[in-house]
């Protein structure tokens, strides 16, 4: 596959611009590499040359999903992104964000109106305590190293591929809803179109064509980063590699999930 | 930790319906009633012999339904067979296998039940003729062996497949509480005790189911005086024995949450003071459980009258019936309702007219019924003169 | 006899399951794993509906290069309006995109920037409608009208407003 390498920020052509124009204060933009811009325009493509381009096989990548607590905004972008670029059915999400609020006693009350997909707009009224902190925390697909969605269903219709990517074969799942059960994070949910098992794919099919998922693509401030841990120039490996503290969700369950939030409470679960 | 009832937005609804609640219901009462037949024909329980026979077709009667609710829930039914074509025993699946035990349990089940009948059903047939004799022909395998060595052949059959048949329901409706207590991200599924638990509860709503029926037809068909009193005295202490166990486990599985404060305690004690109170407390545990419980005692301690005997038994055991429906309901349901999030209670109303409504859980607990009455046509179900002169 | 009957039957289901199996059996079944391999391919072919920024550079070069000066450099712009796919294909406008010249706007930008718990401290947030009244404007005022879309302090500087701008300078298109 040809655009091999690491994934930079989506205005990055503009950014270089700048850069060569001098208006650019820090010019590390410079170090990540350019990724051929050979699909910028594909959207029906012939499907067979995509096809051919593709190898699952092609372990040389480590891809990782971050998110940074801290930066999101809580405006539901993502979101509308996600169900848009998806085709995912009214009342089901694929990611959603929750608003964490925790008062001075230390209760936590979190909510997700609509999966945050409207954006947080209203201040939360019910709340008589002052509060301490508050932060928004997307949540979307594990991708678990060891997933217990793909143990559980019983046809092998969910499946991880050889380069990480937990997948559900729409054409061959039974919707018996096993997965969608044994999902510690419910991001699973059986979609009332297709009357299958669906999930968050971390866009694979953008990704396989050199593109962000379409979630980090929207994202305004870079709450959402994904990337290639191998390739060290990545944002993600940067801060993995860094001294920053990564919390990964409901470790003790040894699910393994290569989800990271950077900034994330001990609350958030 | 105070729960602010936040759910997961794919989990606002609970997933797993009615169905998937009377799913293992049928199955245990299929489990329990083989037991019952095992122990006449393997163990040659005196006392059982009259409902040896009965035994099999009742349990025939709910196996044939037991993929019923599975296939009205799945999305897509008309790929079912993919659970035999590619199962994931890689994994492995729990529910992979079912499809595999569930089938060489209920081959197992009818040839056990074509074997025993063999001699008999020749007998009747010779008198038979046009469509009936056909079918006769067909559950014979076109085969006129009514010598007595062939009948000591089928003896002996019998006695091997019943043999096999022991381990093979008891793992069948084990593994249907392993489906659940492998499901790690469910505190309340998530223990070893769930497949004893299931056993037991299988035995106890398959006793159960038999001794209600027996009596039940016995009265309707005006023969009640045919019942010995030895067989339902038997069968209510063996109900009474598995009962035991089956409560003694179900209380040591919240105990030990409870007294470990295991991690997901906080949430299962709310669930059980909040929405599953009711269902669990009050019906599974105070009325289904503590009074049967009693009452099973004194029936099988106590020298009672043949008529209380013939009268409470069949209370009791509708009670039991229901207290193990209720305890599917519990943990199927109740597993749901605990939400992932450890933060709040999923919500689950059954509606009457819907896919998976209660209208249509009724209609496939019925269906069996009507089953049994069907095939009672076919198979004579009580010990007939041939085989006491045998 | 019987039981030799019985026997087959027993083997008839074993060969129906074993000859199922055979014939239901996806092609690629074991070509990465116990699993149907072409799925990855397939579900890796699906169509894309959201482009990147660059997506739309070809056709609306001046935006582009506005909103990349300003401080809604890092927004994608389809978040903003609506998906490439829906709007231009190959080369093509195809559909109108939401968000027009002249349309006021105030939910859109207070989806962001209204002043709600959890709002990370560097993220600008204005409260509303006292941000309105705080610059002596009537609180029916939208927020395009002070602010360009695409570069939202365009025309402030130093706290204060350099002339309401009613609306943008720059016009769309090719
Ligand atoms: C193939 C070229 C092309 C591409 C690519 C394209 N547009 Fe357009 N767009 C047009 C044309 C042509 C018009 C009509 C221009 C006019 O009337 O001035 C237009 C109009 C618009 C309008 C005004 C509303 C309307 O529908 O008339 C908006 C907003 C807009 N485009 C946004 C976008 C965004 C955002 C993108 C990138 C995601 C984009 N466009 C990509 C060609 C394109
Ligand atoms: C999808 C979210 C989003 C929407 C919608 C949005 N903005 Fe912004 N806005 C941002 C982000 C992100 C920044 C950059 C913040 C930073 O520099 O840290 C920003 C920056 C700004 C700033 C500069 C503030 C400063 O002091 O740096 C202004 C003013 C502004 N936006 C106004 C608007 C207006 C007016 C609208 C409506 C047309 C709007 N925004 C819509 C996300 C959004
Ligand atoms: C009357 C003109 C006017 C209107 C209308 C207006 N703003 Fe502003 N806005 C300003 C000025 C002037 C500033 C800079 C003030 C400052 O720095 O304190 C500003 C600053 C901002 C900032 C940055 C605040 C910060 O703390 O850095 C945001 C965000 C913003 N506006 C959003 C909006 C939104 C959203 C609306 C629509 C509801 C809106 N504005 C309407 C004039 C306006
Ligand atoms: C903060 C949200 C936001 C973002 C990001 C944004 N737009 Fe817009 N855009 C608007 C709004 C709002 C309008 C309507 C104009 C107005 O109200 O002043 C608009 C109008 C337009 C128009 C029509 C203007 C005209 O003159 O007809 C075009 C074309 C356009 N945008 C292209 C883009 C492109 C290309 C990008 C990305 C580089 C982009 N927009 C990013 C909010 C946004």
């Amino acid at each position: 596959m040809e655009i091999d390498q690491g994934f930079i920020d989506k205005d990055r052509r503009g950014f270089i611009e700048k850069v060569l124009r001098g208006s650019l204060k820090g010019s590390l933009l410079l170090l990540i590499p350019m990724h051929s811009d050979l699909f910028a325009q594909v959207l029906n493509e012939e499907k067979d040359k995509i096809i051919s381009l593709i190898d699952p096989k092609d372990t040389r990548k480590n891809y990782a999903f971050m998110v940074d607590v801290g930066a999101c905004i809580g405006c539901g972008s993502c979101c509308v992104a996600d169900r848009k670029e998806n085709h995912v059915p009214e009342g089901s999400y694929r990611t959603w964000v929750e608003r964490y609020v925790i008062d001075i006693y230390n209760t936590v009350y979190v909510d997700a109106p609509n999966g945050g997909e409207d954006g947080y707009t209203h201040m939360r009224e019910d709340i008589k305590e002052p509060i301490k902190n508050a932060f928004y925390v997307p949540k979307l697909c594990n991708m678990c190293q060891e997933p217990s969605c793909v143990q559980v269903c019983p046809v092998a219709a969910t499946f991880k591929t050889p380069d990480g990517f937990v997948l559900v074969d729409s054409t061959h799942c039974v919707a018996c809803g096993y997965c969608v059960q044994a999902c510690p994070y419910g991001v699973r949910f059986i979609n009332n179109e297709t009357h299958t098992a669906d999930k968050c794919t971390w866009c694979y099919h953008r990704v396989s064509k050199g593109k962000l998922p379409a979630c980090v693509n929207a994202c305004p401030t870079g709450a959402r980063k994904f990337g290639d841990l191998n390739d060290p120039n990545s944002e993600v490996a940067k801060i993995y590699n860094s001294k920053k503290i990564l919390k990964v969700l409901k470790k003790q369950l040894g699910n393994e999930p290569v989800l990271y939030y950077l900034g994330a409470n001990e609350e958030v679960i | 930790m105070e729960l602010l009832n936040y759910v997961y937005p794919n989990d606002i609804h609970a997933h797993w319906s009615l169905m998937i609640v009377i799913y293992p219901y049928i199955t245990g009462v299929v489990a329990g009633a083989f037991i019952v037949s095992a122990l006449a024909h393997v163990f040659h329980v005196k006392a059982l012999q009259p409902v040896a026979k009965f035994a099999l077709i009742f349990a025939l009667s709910w196996a044939l339904f037991v993929t019923a609710p599975l296939l009205n829930h799945l999305g897509h039914p008309e790929r079912a067979l993919n659970m035999l074509f590619t199962p994931n025993f890689v994994g492995p699946s729990m529910m992979s296998g079912f499809g595999y035990i569930y089938m060489s349990y209920s081959i197992l089940l009818i040839f056990e039940i074509l074997v025993i009948y063999r001699y008999e059903l020749t007998v009747m047939k010779q008198s038979m003729s046009g469509a009936k004799r056909l079918l006769y022909d067909l559950l014979t395998l076109g085969t006129n062996d009514a010598t007595q060595e062939s009948r000591k052949r089928d003896h002996k059959v019998a006695f091997v497949l019943a043999a096999i048949g022991i381990p093979l329901a008891c793992t069948l409706h084990g593994y249907v509480g392993f489906i659940f207590g492998a499901v790690k991200s469910v505190d309340w599924w998530f223990t070893p005790l769930m497949p004893i638990i299931f056993l037991l509860s299988a035995s106890v709503s398959g006793i159960a189911g038999m001794i209600l029926f027996y009596i039940g037809i016995k009265k309707i068909t005006g023969k009640i005086h045919e019942i010995p009193t030895e067989t339902i005295k038997t069968m209510v202490q063996l109900l009474w024995a598995f009962f035991i166990f089956d409560f003694l486990f179900e209380m040591i599985e919240i105990a030990v949450h409870a007294y470990g404060g295991t991690e997901g305690w906080h949430v299962i004690k709310a669930a059980l003071s909040g929405p599953l109170y009711f269902s669990f407390w009050t019906m599974q545990v105070k009325i289904l459980s503590v009074i049967p419980f009693i009452a099973l005692m004194i029936l099988s301690l106590k020298n009672v009258s043949r008529n209380t005997l013939l009268l409470v038994a069949p209370i009791v055991s509708f009670m039991l019936l229901a207290q193990v429906l209720f305890m599917r309901w519990n943990v199927v349901i109740g597993g749901q309702v605990m939400a992932k999030s450890e933060r709040g209670f999923a919500v689950f109303h059954p509606q009457f007219w819907e896919k998976e409504g209660i209208a249509v859980t009724i209609v496939m607990l019925v269906a069996p019924i009507v089953t049994l009455w069907v095939l009672s046509k076919i198979f004579p179900l009580w010990e007939s003169k041939i085989d006491k002169e045998f | 006899m019987f039981y030799f009957r019985l026997v087959l039957l027993l083997v008839g289901i074993v060969i129906l399951i074993v000859v199922g199996r055979m014939i239901f059996l996806p092609d690629s079944w074991g070509q990465y794993g116990y699993y149907r391999g072409a799925y990855i391919h397939e579900e890796a072919a699906k169509n894309l509906v959201y482009g990147t920024n660059d997506s739309c550079k070809e056709c609306h070069k001046e935006i582009y290069d506005l909103k990349l000066q300003g401080h809604h450099q890092r927004l994608s712009c389809e978040i903003c309006h609506a998906p490439v796919g829906e709007h231009a294909q190959n080369g093509e406008k195809i559909a109108d995109m939401p968000r027009k010249l002249g349309e006021p706007q105030v939910d859109l930008c207070l989806k962001c920037h209204i002043k709600v718990e959890g709002k990370p401290e560097k993220f600008p947030v204005i409260e509303y409608p006292k941000h309105l009244s705080d610059q002596n404007v009537k609180v029916t005022h939208t927020c395009d009208q002070c602010h360009t879309v695409h570069a939202p302090l365009e025309n402030i500087e130093r706290g204060r407003t350099k002339g309401v701008t009613l609306k943008m300078e720059v016009s769309g298109g090719n």
